[in-house]
């Protein structure tokens, strides 16, 4: 009775730390250690927006892909491996880099403004700034 | 972590496994002032060169120094803080904040004066360059 056992404690504890993530969208990604990882993330809140922002090094901007399905953010990032002209002759001392894609899903408040967010790539770190819809305010009925 | 597997009869101008060793004790015992970390690195070596890779996400160009102190390479690199026009509620905190430090033992053939470094998408990429053999110089017993 070990459900859990194709995750790495290493992943777990980020997911079980944060507010924002959604167990169980994460949990049923077909998901190969090696080849998606998520990547550490920090989630704020200021007065008009959430701020999150996602370290991921190496990544090119171009290579960057967020898109919203169903109240759901998703934050992908591709690693297009260099072109080596002599990997035969490599000989490689340390592989402590992780070389693989990365792949997070958020589950958003009702109150984003998901038209008008902002996205950012900078020294390998994605900042996105999701402004907060204005309430609307709750329309009364007159009883006649 | 992949180890290249060490010939003993190779020549032993650099043993991998010894520095690998070296470094581990250097670093161990590097007293950290703050907070400080070792970042993930590749080192790997080609033909006419070796190449240094580091990541450093969130770390600016200006605040990234490499330098050689006795015979090892040192890569430091800090970390200031944002400035925050508005106070933020945090949910979650997982990325490191602090500074990174790490310090590699010079071999026999690293070419020291020729390096050059290159700073792009949160990643450090250092070459440097192989020295050329010395050319073994005969002395003619008289």
């Amino acid at each position: 009775m070990n459900y859990l056992t194709t995750r790495n404690t290493k992943d777990l504890f980020p997911l079980m730390s944060s507010l924002f993530d959604d167990f169980f969208s994460n949990a049923f990604i077909d998901e190969q250690s090696e080849t998606n990882k998520m990547m550490p993330m920090d989630v704020s809140e200021r007065d008009k927006e959430y701020i999150i922002r996602a370290n991921m090094p190496g990544i090119k901007k171009d290579n960057v892909k967020v898109s919203v399905h169903d109240n759901e953010l998703i934050i992908e990032g591709k690693q297009v491996s260099e072109k080596k002209e002599n990997e035969k002759n490599e000989t490689v001392y340390r592989y402590e880099r992780f070389k693989g894609n990365y792949r997070r899903v958020v589950s958003l408040p009702e109150m984003c403004d998901i038209e008008r967010v902002e996205a950012k790539m900078e020294d390998g770190v994605l900042t996105l700034i999701i402004p907060k819809k204005e309430p609307i305010p709750a329309k009364e009925i007159k009883i006649g | 972590m992949r180890m290249p597997i060490i010939h003993r009869n190779e020549k032993m101008e650099y043993r991998p496994m010894r520095t690998l060793l070296d470094d581990f004790i250097k670093n161990a015992f590097h007293q950290p002032t703050n907070d400080e970390k070792m970042m993930a690195v590749d080192i790997v070596e080609q033909d006419k060169e070796f190449i240094l890779t580091a990541n450093l996400p969130g770390i600016k160009k200006k605040d990234i120094k490499v330098f050689v102190e006795g015979n090892d390479l040192v890569i430091e690199a800090k970390q200031f803080e944002e400035k925050k026009e508005e106070q933020e509620t945090m949910y979650s905190c997982e990325r490191y904040q602090g500074n990174y430090r790490r310090a590699f033992t010079i071999q026999d053939n690293w070419d020291c004066d020729n390096m050059y470094a290159k700073y792009e998408d949160g990643v450090l990429k250092i070459n440097i360059p192989k020295m050329q053999p010395k050319p073994e110089k005969s002395i003619k017993i008289s």
